[in-house]
């Protein structure tokens, strides 16, 4: 259980979730969705390590931007966030200026979630709702997937 | 307490220093508490006591190197506004930024 989590998205005590690391601002959730540790994704117009993107310097924070980055990994758009064996999912949550917020992963094998909340831990959660909301992430409005090798 | 070694000697007493040192204890946990659940950069490094901070001036730059060397955070880009430099290398993880910038500060005798 972790307070500060859920004062920043009430809707994760009624969801349920779990605690799968301690809090570090090493990386945050575009990174951890991608599968990386060691260093926080996000366009910025800053060429400024350890800030990174996969697509280059950027002054625009949208969420094409952001669906462009991951098409540029191998994932494609989707329907839906439901599990289908053999692919893996990432979504995009957005504010409420439609924004890029948050995204999350889907557990390969498994219809659970995870998500690096910001600088807070990473957590796993069983539904992309839970982090939904105001306070929250906004509302998930693109999910992508890609075959997993 | 960080010593100043490159400031002129008049721009600052030992009463400024700690009302330094407090202003900016409380803007960074300000701060802090504000952005912690963030996953955008961009709101982290706009939100208005990040930018306190950076309006304090080049004065608030040991302070900042200390608090990076305890409890490493996103000041990289603070740091770089308030010193015109930038001392990591492109493509740095978080954990050789945070040491290039105190290596920096070190050599600049910022921070022992």
């Amino acid at each position: 259980m972790s307070i500060s989590l859920e004062l920043r998205y009430p809707k994760l005590r009624s969801s349920g979730y779990l605690l799968t690391s301690p809090k570090t601002p090493n990386y945050n959730c575009v990174a951890w969705a991608a599968g990386e540790t060691n260093r926080p994704w996000w366009p910025i117009s800053y060429d400024t390590a350890p800030y990174y993107w996969p697509l280059g310097e950027q002054d625009d924070e949208s969420l094409e931007v952001f669906i462009e980055c991951f098409k540029s990994l191998g994932y494609e758009i989707c329907d839906d966030e439901n599990f289908e064996e053999g692919f893996e999912k990432v979504a995009i949550y957005i504010d409420e200026e439609g924004l890029p917020s948050h995204m999350a992963r889907q557990l390969v094998g498994k219809k659970q979630w995870t998500s690096k909340c910001g600088d807070l831990e990473d957590i796993s959660h069983p539904h992309l709702v839970a982090l939904e909301g105001n306070p929250g992430y906004g509302k998930v409005s693109c999910i992508l997937k890609r075959k997993i090798n | 307490m960080p010593t100043i070694q490159t400031f002129p000697a008049n721009y600052t007493n030992s009463e400024d220093l700690l009302n330094l040192q407090a202003r900016f204890n409380e803007l960074s946990q300000k701060w802090e508490q504000e952005t912690c659940g963030f996953s955008s950069i961009s709101k982290k490094i706009t939100n208005l006591n990040y930018l306190k901070i950076i309006a304090l001036g080049k004065i608030i730059v040991p302070f900042i190197l200390e608090s990076l060397q305890t409890k490493p955070d996103h000041w990289f880009l603070a740091l770089k506004a308030l010193t015109d430099e930038d001392p990591t290398q492109p493509g740095d993880d978080f954990d050789q930024a945070v040491e290039a910038w105190l290596n920096w500060g070190k050599r600049k005798g910022f921070i022992c």
